[in-house]
């Protein structure tokens, strides 16, 4: 999951190791010639982006760490390990009753990204470290970016904890560095959404991705807000002109529209073979609403759709 | 480097390069044809088979990765001269197959379903084959054979 450029053209090896420390020396080690590889389904694709192979892959997925998961509503926070995939995201996050509302958002990401075929393979660690370096598509990253979202990272000498934000936006990763888990805050007045929109009716890569969660007052006031939106530019990012718009007020679709009104303001839509720019903006507002409507569905507070919004 | 794993119940030793696709490996050095490569980029599902009773695109599936593990493809499903599964008679009986070319993999995640749920709805069905790319039936066919699958009118 580091990013430095490889050197190879060679058929590249992987080279199996038993621990997270282990992975991380080896890694440190290689330096550029080497990548970890959790499910393959980005880095498969390297020839396709005619992009060189790294020399050695060190499979992380499996190790031991990378696959817990903790996701008690008695805790303040759910630990996601690095490791797990998509499909047992869902599993694991899609009960609404017995799940923190914070993690609805990144529930409906990993329900709703890609195929099932990729689902069951790729990783929630693989997302987040591919969305550095060119899959601006990601879902589960904005999810991760509006919950707050804290990424455990591994290294030779010992750990450390960084927001997702910095991770994405430093330009080069210290070899040695392995994705090990991500931590998700999950206060209890809190409650998250998500919204793609796909050329397709499901699967695909997202024309635009869009994640928000709120922390509400017990008046439905939300006293805090924060909306990332993926697909646009090269890397997912929070957005703080709309998160802005929707605090001091009721959470309704109304603000939710006009949250994405300044999303889409502030954003630069790239072109692309699936949608134009203009086009990625024009619907910014009608997903950031869905995303909103979906954040009150469960135990949250009441919702108010636009006349053009959709029954949640 | 060789990897040992298990294609329809029997070992097997690799010794193709590390990060070769899974498909490729069954197709070229195993002659089993029937997983195919479609799109390359695991949006198509032609090339799905099971790892370890889990479809995945073969063809983005590291074979490194399929040390120790069971893969399942079409051809291990019957026999040559023996009765077809209930999927891939369902298939037939329900005008689910034209071309030929999506339904390996289409059977490969079907199989999968129905080892999970024992009776799918109409919408698990289509959820489960949302990566399963059909370019003939419009999908109804498919659908309904999974369906009657499910109630065990193919058993």
């Amino acid at each position: 999951m580091t990013s430095a450029a490889p050197t190879s053209t060679a058929a590249p090896e992987v080279r199996a190791v038993s621990s997270l420390e282990e992975a991380s020396q080896v890694l440190a080690e290689l330096g550029p010639d080497g990548a970890a590889l959790a499910g393959g389904t980005w880095i498969m694709r390297r020839p396709l982006r005619s992009e060189p192979w790294h020399r050695v892959y060190v499979p992380v997925a499996g190790l031991p760490g990378l696959r817990e998961l903790d996701v008690r509503p008695t805790s303040s926070q759910a630990q996601l390990g690095a490791g797990l995939t998509h499909t047992e995201l869902v599993a694991e996050l899609a009960d609404g009753t017995s799940v923190p509302a914070a993690l609805a958002g990144l529930a409906a990401a990993a329900r709703l990204s890609a195929f099932p075929q990729v689902r069951n393979v790729a990783t929630l660690g693989g997302n987040i470290a591919a969305a550095r370096v060119g899959f601006r598509q990601a879902d589960l990253v904005p999810a991760l970016l509006a919950a707050g979202a804290r990424l455990q990272l591994g290294y030779p000498d010992g750990r450390a904890d960084r927001p997702v934000a910095d991770f994405l936006g430093e330009a080069g990763r210290p070899a040695g560095e392995i994705l090990a888990g991500v931590a998700v805050p999950t206060p209890p007045d809190r409650f998250a959404g998500f919204g793609r929109l796909t050329v397709r009716g499901a699967g695909e890569y997202a024309v635009v991705n869009v994640a928000v969660s709120v922390d509400v007052d017990p008046d439905g006031t939300v006293r805090s807000a924060r909306v990332a939106v993926g697909a646009l530019e090269p890397v997912p990012r929070l957005i703080p002109e709309a998160a802005a718009v929707l605090v001091g007020r009721p959470l309704d679709g109304t603000s939710a529209r006009e949250a994405g009104s300044a999303a889409a303001a502030a954003v630069d839509a790239r072109d692309d073979r699936l949608a134009p720019g203009w086009y990625r903006r024009a619907v910014l507002p009608a997903l950031l609403e869905r995303a909103c409507a979906q954040a009150t569905s469960t135990t949250g507070p009441a919702w108010t759709a636009t006349d053009e919004g959709e029954p949640r | 480097m060789t990897y040992s794993f298990h294609i329809n119940g029997h070992p097997v030793e690799i010794g193709s390069a590390a990060m070769t696709g899974l498909l490729e490996v069954l197709r070229d050095e195993l002659g089993l044809r029937g997983a195919k490569p479609g799109c390359g980029e695991g949006r198509c599902g032609a090339c799905t088979v099971l790892v370890d009773d889990v479809p995945v695109a073969s063809c983005l599936y590291p074979v490194a990765l399929a040390q120790s593990r069971h893969v399942r493809t079409v051809e291990g499903l019957a026999a040559p001269d023996g009765p077809l599964t209930p999927v891939q008679d369902a298939l037939l009986e329900h005008g689910g197959v034209q071309c030929g070319a999506c339904i390996p993999g289409v059977v490969m995640t079907l199989t999968a379903l129905l080892e999970r749920t024992l009776r799918p709805t109409p919408d698990q069905i289509c959820d489960a084959l949302v990566g399963n790319l059909c370019r003939c039936t419009g999908y109804h066919k498919i659908v309904e054979a999974a369906v009657a699958v499910g109630r065990g009118e193919e058993r």
